[in-house]
């Protein structure tokens, strides 16, 4: 124990004198942090649930204060459901919900007795596998892939809710080497709601309107392992995967379930260019996971045929993952509410309060090109 | 006040101030907020799974924290990881007037940057978070012994690339001697 002693002893004189917080400590009053109260946090349920996949770019807690402001990302596992001691109006329109289809389910959405996805995902796996390499033309050695992305958000004030969401195109550059370099163009803030105070609430919702950013990082920073690193075979991919989790997740200790770290995991690696054998790999992991059901047909955001299949994480959220049927790639993510946490202020619950939609692939020369 | 709202509300003024300084060491201070929130909503949700043990509360939370900064990360989809952190730190501090500490504090950090994020991740849960072995192992899900391995040898490596640094000629060291540019010039 006096070894570990002095090693942190050693760390903190090491690298101590580099905290970037200690400007902050050092003033030596409490600092000064916008969160919630507890009040505020213990009007949400109590209820075991995995933190939600996306975060808002800007969230804001109120106050607890009827008066207050709140500004919550629909896919944020928030407690903002009401602001304590003044009754909120629902929002009353969200996104459209796409249209699945399966014979002898009324509405694949609502059902929690959704068949066993094992059979699709193989047979998906199977026409993933058999599919011909990306062409790589000469001297091109960046991956490519083009995203559309948008999340809902939810705005709250003045005891009136709306419901705005930002389209966002994504632009993403991997090189073998492990770097990547991601555009992103926003487009107009759409307000769903048309409450009485639009612009105010939009304004509420604290996101760039428009513009693009650029950013530059390691592949691994959030688009997982190298995917030259990763196994085609399914009992060592599944290993590979959940190391590769095991630092951005407490899965481990906290029991939510697995199948949700590795959908996050196999989504995020979506975004270097993919061989059709870790494409099919990928599936073949998938379809050893009882808790993934099958959703039936949809036609995705693009206009294109897909199956979709869904994970729910403790009865208040659905992953939906929807593959091509002739490729078996994988078209797009939704992301659905299926009944009220106590985060949101949406009146009618299946919602889907998220999507991303892969546009294209491909190999090109450089950044930008 | 019910027991659960009473174990809560101490747990929130006691740990919210450590979640914030952990946060606050690895992104920017809104996003840090944002985890603060996210992280005390978890705890609420999850009440019952933290441990008893009053020692092992507050690396529970910040184990909660480093998933939550990791999933924000990914999903905003903005590099705001570690080693983005302290490459922004440095870059902030290239003014040439800055006195001697702030020399000391970007070769430090400039050394930090070339380990692993998961070296980085130890090292900084124990000098910066100020951790014990024992409490950090849980942030990191690992074991104690592990964790003591992983730290000697990132200790180890950070030392090496910080004598590196102030070898006359040296790569690093010519780094630290004006190339390092703010982001974007």
């Amino acid at each position: 124990m006096r070894e570990d002693q002095k090693l942190a002893a050693d760390i903190r004189t090491l690298i101590g004198p580099a905290d970037p917080a200690r400007a902050n400590r050092d003033v030596g009053a409490p600092p000064v942090i916008r969160v919630a109260e507890p009040a505020l946090i213990m009007t949400g349920p109590r209820v075991p649930g995995p933190p939600r996949r996306r975060q808002p770019r800007r969230l804001r807690l109120a106050v607890a204060a009827a008066a207050a402001l709140a500004v919550v990302a629909a896919a944020g596992a928030v407690a903002a459901g009401h602001i304590r001691g003044a009754a909120v109006r629902p929002v009353q329109v969200t996104p459209q919900m796409l249209r699945y289809v399966l014979a002898g389910y009324k509405d694949p959405v609502a059902s929690s007795t959704l068949p066993p996805a094992n059979p699709e995902l193989e047979h998906l796996a199977a026409i993933a596998a058999r599919q011909p390499q990306l062409q790589r033309p000469k001297g091109a050695q960046m991956g490519y892939v083009v995203t559309e992305e948008w999340n809902l958000s939810v705005a709250v004030a003045g005891g009136t809710s709306a419901a705005v969401v930002i389209p966002q195109l994504d632009q993403t550059w991997t090189s073998p080497a492990g770097d990547a370099t991601q555009k992103q163009t926003y487009g107009k803030v759409q307000d769903l709601s048309r409450a009485s105070e639009p612009s105010q609430l939009v304004r509420a919702a604290e996101y760039e309107p428009s513009g693009t950013s650029t950013q530059s990082f390691r592949t691994n920073l959030l688009f997982g392992p190298l995917v030259s690193s990763l196994s085609a075979q399914p009992d060592e991919l599944q290993a590979q995967l959940i190391e590769a989790t095991s630092p951005y997740g407490p899965y481990r200790s906290t029991g939510w379930p697995l199948s949700y770290f590795l959908i996050k995991e196999i989504t995020a690696l979506q975004h270097q260019i993919l061989s059709p054998q870790l494409e099919s790999a990928f599936w073949q992991v998938l379809a050893t996971r009882s808790d993934i059901r099958y959703m039936g047909l949809v036609t995705d955001r693009a206009g294109r045929p897909g199956e979709a299949f869904g994970l729910d994480a403790y009865g208040d959220e659905r992953l939906v993952l929807i593959i091509s049927p002739t490729t078996g790639l994988l078209l797009g993510e939704e992301d659905l509410d299926l009944s009220n946490p106590g985060a949101l202020t949406i009146k009618s619950y299946p919602a889907v309060i998220g999507a991303v939609t892969y546009l294209s692939q491909g190999y090109v020369v450089r950044v930008g090109k | 006040m019910e027991s659960a709202e009473l174990r809560f509300t101490s747990l929130y003024h006691a740990h919210r101030d450590a979640i914030f300084y952990y946060a606050l060491r690895r992104t920017d201070r809104a996003s840090a907020e944002d985890v603060v929130s996210e992280t005390l909503t978890v705890a609420w949700r999850r009440l019952a799974d933290i441990p008893e043990d009053s020692a092992a509360v507050k690396p529970w939370l910040l184990g909660v924290a480093r998933g939550v900064l990791a999933n924000a990360v990914r999903s905003s989809r903005r590099a705001s990881g570690l080693s983005a952190r302290l490459q922004a730190h440095e870059e902030a501090m290239t003014a040439p007037d800055f006195a001697d500490a702030v020399a000391e504090r970007q070769r430090v950090l400039t050394a930090l940057r070339k380990l692993s994020e998961r070296d980085q991740e130890a090292l900084c849960l124990i000098g910066w978070d100020e951790l014990s072995l024992a409490e950090a192992a849980i942030v990191l899900g690992t074991t104690r012994q592990a964790l003591s391995v992983r730290l000697h040898r990132a200790r180890r490596r950070l030392r090496r690339v910080l004598v590196n640094a102030t070898e006359p000629g040296s790569a690093e060291n010519a780094s630290l001697a004006g190339t390092i540019t703010t982001r974007g010039a």
